[in-house]
């Protein structure tokens, strides 16, 4: 799972620690999500589009979308 | 659940640390008051040394909990770290919280042992120590590879 996380952060000048607290969640699995390390759940998945005000499709990528 | 709630859920937990600090307080009084008629016994120390072990490490706990309760952006950040998915993915794995109870039983078992085998309480103790680094290392891995 690819995400477009990072770049939409950096697009709204928002820190992982702004998005984590926006989202629920800590700054260290934003870290994770970010790297790949971690694919995040459908209810956090769907926070974080809500946040940037996209669909979880346009910020998630199944590896052979990307 | 909201702050508020828990904002309570936190005052809970430190009114039963302090309790553990009164069972702690009277156990040294015990000493005071027995002296060596019970003190010479390896359960009574082996009890005092893990109810102590356990209030050091809520030290830990009760300075943060002090720390959120007078803001609430820190009660936040500490609402969000315990719910967290990814860590309460890598607790489980790391068996937490079954692991924890297991030991605590085990180690209590051992401390009743030592009146009947010192080896099979040793043993009891050494286990539920082990199980616990074990869980330990397995957290800390996941933490890394997550």
């Amino acid at each position: 799972m690819k995400t477009r996380i990072k770049e939409l952060r950096k697009a709204r000048k928002l820190s992982q620690e702004e998005l984590a607290d926006a989202v629920g969640t800590t700054r260290q699995t934003i870290t994770s999500i970010e790297t790949g390390k971690y694919v995040a759940s459908l209810p956090l998945a769907y926070r974080i589009a809500k946040v940037f005000g996209l669909k979880i499709e346009d910020v998630f990528l199944l590896e052979e979308e990307a | 659940m909201n702050l508020d709630q828990y904002r309570l859920i936190i005052h809970r937990r430190m009114n039963a640390f302090r309790a553990g600090w009164l069972f702690y307080l009277l156990l040294v009084g015990a000493v005071n008051i027995a002296g060596e008629r019970i003190t010479d016994h390896p359960a009574f120390s082996g009890l005092m040394g893990f109810v102590a072990g356990g209030l050091l490490v809520g030290i830990f706990s009760m300075s943060k909990f002090h720390r959120a309760l007078k803001d609430d952006a820190a009660l936040r950040r500490l609402y969000n770290a315990e719910h967290d998915e990814r860590m309460q993915m890598i607790r489980a794995k790391a068996g937490v919280p079954v692991v924890l109870i297991l030991s605590v039983a085990m180690i209590g078992a051992g401390l009743i042992a030592t009146f009947f085998n010192m080896t099979v309480a040793m043993t009891l103790v050494f286990a539920a120590v082990l199980q616990m680094l074990v869980s330990l290392a397995i957290k800390f891995w996941c933490m890394r590879t997550m």
